[in-house]
């Protein structure tokens, strides 16, 4: 709204139709008389104050705000009584903690999560120590805190429920029978090989070692019964022996690997190899990559077995 | 010379275990074969299939006797491994997690006691009738109307005693999650007993 008296001639400005209109409250200026008749006469001015007036009536009926809880006593804990103060820095910084000590711990209500963990025992001692804090002042708390506590001992005193009579047999007696079915064919082979696992193992073991033994002594002890030989003799003799054997075999081999052109195929190879170094490198790499290439094959496909279950002595 | 095997600590008793020793997985069992035992049963709410997941649980545990890792507590391992094969039965069978007084769509008195978890079943003997009879109580029936997570938190935590960092080992969760889980399981028996 204008407030420009000059605009309305000798009409009434905003600030004197606010006046008359607080007059209504009880404030009265020195115009207001002048002012008033000049209202009751002139149309143009009643509707401006009407205007104002709904205004007021709006103004009047807004809502009072009230402060939050406690309000009172945080604005009383934060005056510094006189004589309470030595001086008025120190004064004030320890108004502050008290005020923000206040507020962190003693003025906030616990969660209930807290309360659960308080309860539970899993909270830390910091932040036990401030919950205490806080439940020996508020009532409201301690409740909920108590109900948690009750649940809590009520959880505890479920009891353990136990198996059926004989579970720990029947537990331990799967687990064996699943053990032997489980036992890989090479770990039996290599523990049928390395230990005879019952007498009669040990019988048939005994047996077998001994017979090349007394085989041996049978034929000693045939030899011995003829007169004409000596032991130097019967040396000398297999000696002999073995030397044609083995000169017979040298024999054979080289007349079938003459025979069969072998020979002269490995010889032809290899000069031509000589000759073509870089042939040589090719097929030596092409040999390496070949053997990485087979070795890593086998290591994927060969299967480690693990012993997966155990036989158990005790 | 016999050895004294209830007078051995856990990890000890798993070395000896190792090595082959029978009584120290006898001992391992007697010492085990109860919470474990209670914990699955408790989750799947059926005596017969409870001890046929224990059983599984410790012939595992038994065989992977020599990957356990000392740093952690034997009780934590064998509990994951007993809580994995429980979650993992209870996913395939899809057991819905009902009330102990019948399903929640069951309205009828007929339709509750047909889809109570504590009605005997024809294989089972009175015997077992008797003792599915203790989880009919109130705060069993209100730990049984818990989702898996939440009833295992608790089972864990108020019955077998584990502190939250043993719970966040053998869930293989973290630990804020575990308070998280605690917190509102609680909050949900506290209401659900508060109702009943």
């Amino acid at each position: 709204m204008n407030s420009d008296r000059s605009s309305y001639g000798g009409h009434l400005d905003d600030d004197a139709i606010q006046g008359l209109l607080d007059a209504a409250e009880g404030h009265v200026g020195a115009e207001t008389e002048s002012a008033r008749r000049h209202l009751a006469d002139c149309p143009g001015c009643r509707a401006r104050a009407d205007a104002w007036q709904e205004v007021f009536g709006e103004l009047g009926r807004l809502r009072r705000f009230a402060p939050p809880g406690r309000f009172a006593e945080r604005v009383l804990s934060g005056i510094d009584l006189p004589g309470e103060a030595a001086s008025p820095s120190r004064a004030w910084s320890w108004g502050r903690l008290r005020r923000w000590l206040s507020r962190t711990a003693a003025d906030a209500h616990l969660s209930g999560r807290r309360l659960q963990e308080l309860a539970d025992g899993a909270l830390s001692r910091k932040r036990a120590t401030l919950a205490k804090a806080h439940l020996a002042t508020c009532v409201d708390c301690e409740d909920r805190l108590a109900g948690w506590r009750r649940l809590i001992a009520t959880l505890e005193t479920l009891p353990s429920l136990a198996p059926a009579a004989g579970f720990a047999e029947r537990v331990m007696a799967r687990w064996q029978e699943m053990a032997e079915e489980t036992v890989s064919p090479g770990q039996a082979a290599r523990r049928w090989r390395l230990w005879p696992r019952s007498p009669r193992g040990w019988v048939l073991a005994g047996t077998l070692t001994s017979m090349p033994a007394a085989a041996f002594g049978a034929v000693a002890a045939f030899l011995s019964t003829v007169p004409q030989l000596t032991t130097a003799g019967l040396v000398t003799y297999l000696w002999w022996q073995a030397r044609d054997a083995l000169s017979a075999f040298g024999s054979t081999l080289l007349a079938a690997v003459v025979q069969s052109g072998a020979a002269f195929r490995a010889y032809s190879l290899a000069d031509y190899l000589i000759a073509s170094p870089a042939v040589a490198v090719a097929a030596a790499a092409g040999f390496t990559t070949l053997m990485l290439g087979s070795i890593w094959i086998l290591h994927r496909n060969i299967d480690f077995p693990r012993f997966a279950l155990r036989h158990v002595h005790s | 010379m016999s050895l004294n095997y209830q007078s051995v600590e856990d990890a000890e008793l798993v070395t000896l275990a190792a090595q082959g020793r029978e009584g120290a997985y006898r001992e391992l069992l007697s010492r085990y074969q109860r919470p474990v035992f209670s914990l699955i049963y408790r989750m799947v709410r059926n005596r017969t299939v409870a001890e046929d997941l224990a059983q599984e649980a410790f012939i595992r545990t038994f065989n992977a006797i020599d990957t356990y890792n000392p740093k952690y507590k034997f009780s934590s391992w064998i509990f994951k491994i007993a809580n994995n094969l429980t979650i993992d039965h209870l996913r395939k069978r899809r057991v819905p997690t009902v009330s102990m007084h019948g399903a929640p769509d069951a309205v009828t008195p007929e339709a509750q006691a047909r889809t109570s978890l504590v009605v005997r079943s024809p294989g089972e003997s009175p015997e077992e009738y008797v003792e599915n009879r203790e989880l009919a109580g109130q705060i069993e029936a209100a730990i049984g109307e818990l989702r898996e997570e939440y009833r295992v938190v608790v089972l864990l935590r108020h019955i077998e005693g584990h502190t939250y960092d043993e719970i966040a080992r053998i869930m293989e969760i973290p630990l804020g999650t575990v308070k998280t889980y605690l917190h509102r399981a609680r909050a949900e028996l506290k209401l659900r007993l508060a109702e009943a």
